[in-house]
């Protein structure tokens, strides 16, 4: 057999039990092929350290990319979180600022239609409507304003059928019920109009309260003016 | 099938298979390996020598035939190297026989430790190496280190034939020889 195999399977570990005798054989009988095997056995370990280590190398830069796209995941997921944060912040704040310009602005439209006589014994349909109004039981002044509605649509019960709602945070209603009643000839026409201001206020819509309080300015009432202005101001 | 692909791709010194499978395991095994009391760092130090021992029992045919799966095989190699990490530190007694252990896999501590030469002939051994060529390092490499047979050599290295094959590897060995006796540090 091939010395130089003999060495290969010496070195892989894979001789045979005849080969082993052969090999032995050599070192025995074969001074110059004993004196090699310390420098193949170095050999052997020298290529074993170079691929091991090399193996090594490569794997850690496997780590590395791991790592790296681990990070960078990380940092996307992070960067995200923070503009979320960051969305909310500015959506909560608006929010919350809208949310304090209606209630810094909004107070109920005074009951000036029905002044309450407590102690009447024969109460009209109107007077329930305005002691449950100046009671603060808005859901009975609804009511009895909705029978009111019926008999006679007035755009002054509207305003404050209006107003009612928007005291139970029934802010779309409002809305629907100022619009659907009160015309620009009617006196109200103002009040409607800081009312709806205020109203889209609370639902954050600053567009649109923007342009009844500009409405509300190019009337030629009074009504609120400066504090619509303040307003606008604060919504600018 | 995915293992057959991942353990020829491993004898075939792929990175990509290597690359895979390092990957595959590496959460779960660092996840395992929190059970004994290592460092994260020397975690993923065992795993990366688990990775080296199963690609060189692939490159050896051992897993040519293995029923397991190649996790459950990386894992024994992976706790075994554990427990001898914590055996050297002396913080486990050895209960369990390894001995089969030991047996089943070719490891590269064995290697490293079996330290046959003194520091300086390794030294010299390893500038030889560097100054050989190229070639030469890799004819000798596949031969002696990986058992190549001829043929294969013939195959992975281009050469016209395998006597061409063999005479070359004798031309490289004596230069190696001589480098290795006179050094040239120049």
């Amino acid at each position: 057999m091939d010395k130089d195999l003999l060495i290969q399977k010496y070195l892989q570990g894979t001789l045979s039990e005849s080969e082993e005798q052969l090999f032995q054989e050599y070192i025995e009988n074969d001074p110059s092929f004993a004196d090699d095997i310390p420098f193949y056995e170095g050999l052997n370990y020298a290529f074993a350290k170079a691929d091991y280590d090399q193996t090594k190398a490569q794997l850690h830069s496997f780590y590395k990319e791991e790592q790296k796209s681990r990070w960078r995941r990380w940092s996307v997921a992070a960067t995200v979180l923070v503009l979320i944060g960051l969305g909310s912040i500015f959506y909560f704040n608006s929010t919350d600022s809208t949310e304090s310009l209606y209630a810094h602005y909004f107070e109920p439209y005074k009951n000036v239609v029905q002044p309450i006589v407590r102690g009447e014994v024969v109460k009209t349909t109107k007077a329930l409507a305005f002691m449950a109004y100046d009671d603060g039981d808005y859901t009975k002044a609804i009511k009895h304003i909705n029978d009111l509605l019926e008999e006679k649509p007035e755009a002054i019960l509207a305003l404050y059928k209006a107003n009612a709602q928007l005291q139970i945070d029934q802010t779309e209603a409002a809305i629907e019920t100022l619009e659907s009643h009160v015309e620009k000839t009617d006196t109200i026409y103002a009040q409607a109009q800081w009312y709806l201001a205020l109203s889209y206020l609370k639902l954050d819509n600053k567009a649109t309260a923007k342009s009844h309080l500009n409405i509300l300015l190019q009337t030629n009432s009074s009504f609120k003016n400066k504090e619509a202005i303040a307003l606008l101001n604060s919504l600018e | 099938m995915k293992k057959q692909r991942l353990i020829t791709g491993l004898k075939e010194d792929r990175p990509e298979a290597l690359r895979d499978i390092y990957l595959a395991h590496r959460k779960a095994f660092l996840r395992y390996a929190k059970k004994y009391s290592i460092t994260t760092s020397m975690a993923e130090d065992v795993y990366q020598d688990a990775i080296i021992i199963l690609r060189d029992n692939a490159r050896q045919g051992k897993l040519d035939n293995l029923k397991s799966e190649l996790r459950t095989y990386l894992f024994s190699i992976g706790k075994y190297l554990i427990y001898t990490h914590l055996r050297k530190q002396k913080k486990v007694h050895l209960v369990e026989d390894f001995s089969a252990m030991y047996h089943e896999h070719t490891l590269m501590t064995e290697i490293v430790e079996a330290t046959i030469q003194d520091d300086e002939q390794q030294h010299q051994m390893k500038l030889a190496l560097e100054q050989l060529g190229g070639k030469c390092r890799e004819i000798l490499y596949l031969f002696y280190y990986r058992g190549f047979n001829l043929d294969e050599i013939v195959e992975k290295l281009g050469y016209s034939s395998k006597d061409v094959a063999k005479s070359q590897k004798s031309r490289c060995l004596k230069s190696l020889k001589t480098l290795v006796q006179s050094p040239n540090y120049g």
